[in-house]
Parts: structure tokens; sequence; C-alpha cells
């Protein structure tokens, strides 16, 4: 859920709202991920979940996770759960919304997070071999074109279907499906510059 | 014809300007209207205000109309510039008009289909058309299209497509 007030406007105007009923609104806070800047960002919508549910805290310490859940409470966010290997108690979920409420009060403007939105999709027609290369050439590709999200299917030179999903601190690769369609996207300040040709180039090197 | 061009474009990105701040108001029109729903406050005014302004979007959408593809490639060139998603390269181009369905991509299309039946390459094709080919550079491509009356008949057809009294651009294009 990331710009969940602007969703809610949206749900408000299409008169949804009078045919469904809101239930709980859930802020889930990538542990791993999540910095200062990033919770300043995301304050507004962090505050008007119901829940905020932190998960990945296994890749970090027990210090930055402590300090993780200090900054929340700093920001104002009340309601925060941990997700332990992607399993969380769900009780919360029983509790009524008060997301409508936040936004009938909100009186400055939504935050307009897409402005700086800069994207690719690569059609990769060359095979990346080994697939560690590209594991390998991620924290280059995040300086070169200013990517933070990577996300797609390649095929090393066996053939083999190969799937990546990237974040600032994470890359993982995992068996793909042989039916997936080879291309991957990239989300980044500068990723339109970002070819097949240049990916080669810096894969290559890697 | 180049006159033409820019004086076409120049009109286009003048309502582009126009259509921005429009969606700014419209923006600004559907905060206070959701707000006034949510705290059960009178709406009749603000709906109004909001569909007014939906309706005049709405309406300059129709107008903007690119009347060769030229024009429409080299407003898509200028008109971009200074997003966060510029459309400088063929690159640029090509991810611009690749989304299934979206009139861009009918328009890309149709361009690429009949530069072929003219013996041409299309604007799809990277050994012709480099990714990193300036877009300004790459509407010379398209000067035997202009020139032909038989393309801009049908590109006209496609472009200028109503319906039921609606305007419906490439509507009537069905994807080969």
């Amino acid at each position: 859920m990331a710009n969940s007030l602007v969703l809610i406007q949206k749900l408000v105007l299409g008169d949804v709202l009078d045919r469904y009923q809101l239930a709980h609104a859930v802020f889930v806070l990538d542990g791993a991920e999540a910095d200062q800047p990033q919770l300043e960002e995301y304050a507004d919508e962090l505050r008007a979940a119901n829940t905020v549910l932190v998960s990945k805290l296994d890749l970090i310490s027990a210090e930055t996770a402590s300090a993780l859940q200090d900054a929340l409470i700093d920001i104002g966010v009340k309601n925060v759960l941990r997700v332990d290997n992607g399993v969380a108690e769900r009780d919360f979920l029983s509790e009524s919304s008060r997301i409508l409420e936040f936004v009938a009060d909100y009186a400055s403007e939504f935050r307009a997070h897409q402005d700086n939105v800069n994207y690719t999709v690569i059609e990769i027609e060359k095979p990346i071999s080994p697939p560690a290369q590209l594991e390998q050439s991620w924290p280059q590709l995040q300086d070169e074109f200013g990517l933070h999200r990577l996300k797609g299917d390649f095929q090393d030179d066996s053939s083999q279907v190969w799937h990546v999903e990237a974040t600032p601190s994470q890359i993982r690769l995992i068996e793909g499906r042989p039916d997936a369609r080879m291309r991957i996207v990239a989300i980044g300040s500068k990723a339109r510059l970002l070819t097949l040709e240049r990916l080669m180039e810096v894969v290559g090197g890697a | 014809m180049v006159h033409d061009t820019r004086v076409a474009v120049d009109g286009l990105l003048a309502q582009c300007a126009e259509y921005k701040e429009l969606s700014a108001r419209l923006e600004h029109a559907g905060r206070l209207l959701a707000r006034a729903k949510l705290r059960r406050e009178p709406t009749d005014e603000l709906s109004r205000s909001y569909q007014h302004l939906q309706n005049e979007l709405g309406q300059l959408a129709d107008d903007m109309t690119f009347a060769s593809p030229i024009i429409w490639m080299t407003y898509k060139y200028e008109a971009y510039q200074k997003e966060a998603q510029p459309i400088q390269t063929m690159a640029d181009f090509r991810l611009h008009c690749s989304k299934p369905g979206y009139i861009c991509t009918k328009r890309f299309l149709f361009v690429n289909s009949q530069l072929q039946k003219q013996g041409l390459p299309p604007l799809s094709d990277k050994a012709t058309y480099a990714d990193s080919l300036d877009l300004g550079q790459a509407s010379e491509a398209l000067l035997p299209l202009r020139m032909d009356p038989g393309f801009m008949k049908m590109w006209a057809t496609y472009e200028f497509f109503r319906t039921g009294g609606k305007v419906a651009k490439w509507q009537n294009y069905l994807e080969q």
C-alpha cells in the first residue's frame, strides 16, 4: 500500500465506498530497506494505516530493528507489528478502519510520489551468463543509472530461465518459469538510459 | 511543410500546458469533494465544479490530434523533455509506444506497417534506428509517408475517427 491517501480519494470520488466497507488499512514496511528519508516520505501513509507490518527483520540486526521501531514511534506511528518469515498474527484485522477519518481531517496536499518515476523495459535478447554476473553488477547499475528496482526474467547460455528481483539492499535470483517473457523492468532516476547494450556492457564487465 | 509542422506542434504544446494546469485544478477539486463527502457536508457545488473540470479536460484531450506522424513524433519529443520520463531517443519512443492497446502503440504499429509496405525499415528496426538515436533526427524517416497522399488519408481516418458523435481516435484501427 504505497500512496494510500490518493487511493482513498479515488474510492470516495468513485462512490465505491457507498457499496463497500473499508475493513482495515495495512502498511507493509520492508524492514531491510526502510531508512529515515523513506520513513519521512511515507510518514502520512504510515500514520494513516491502522497497522504497520514490518517485514524482513531477520535480515537486519536487533539494534537496527530496534532503531527502526523507535523511528516509527517518533513519527507518530502507533500500531506496529512484526512479520517473522512472512507470518504475522491476524487478530489486528478485526479492528475497524479509521483511515477515512484520517483522510477527512487531512489538511495538506497528498504526496505525489510518482513525480520522479523513470523506468525502462528491456527485452533481453541475449543470454546473461553466468547469472551471478547480474548479481555482481547490481551495485554498479544502482550507481550508474540510479536504479532502485530491477525485476524480470532472462536466460543463461544453457537456456535456463532465471528470475531476478532487486531492491537497493537485496538482489535475488531464482529459477524462472520456462514460459516467462525474457525482459527486465528497471526503475530509477536514470533508468531510461539503460539499454540492452549498456546492460550487457555492465554485466559483461562485472 | 516544415512551417506547418512547427505551427501545429506549437499549438499542441500550448494545449499540453493547459492540460497540465487543468489536471492540477481537477486534482485539487477532487481533494475538496472527497473531503466533503467523507465529512458528510453538502457537495452539490463541489460536484458541479469537479464535473465541469472533468468535462473541460476531456474536451481538451479530444482536441489534441496529430495531423501527421511527423507532428506526432515531434510533439512527443518536445512535450516530454522536462518530464521524469522524457522521450528523447528511439529507445524512449519505442518504450512509450509499447503498451498494448495504447493509442500511441496503434500509431506506431500503423506507421511501421506502412513504412514496410514502401520497402523501408520500420521504426522498430534497431539496426537502422539505434536505441540511442535522437528522436528529433529519426522523424525524417517519416517524410516518405508524409508525402504519400494515400497514407495521409488513412492516417486521418484513424486520427480523426468519431463514433456516435464522439471522438474515438484510433478505435477503428485493428492491430495486425
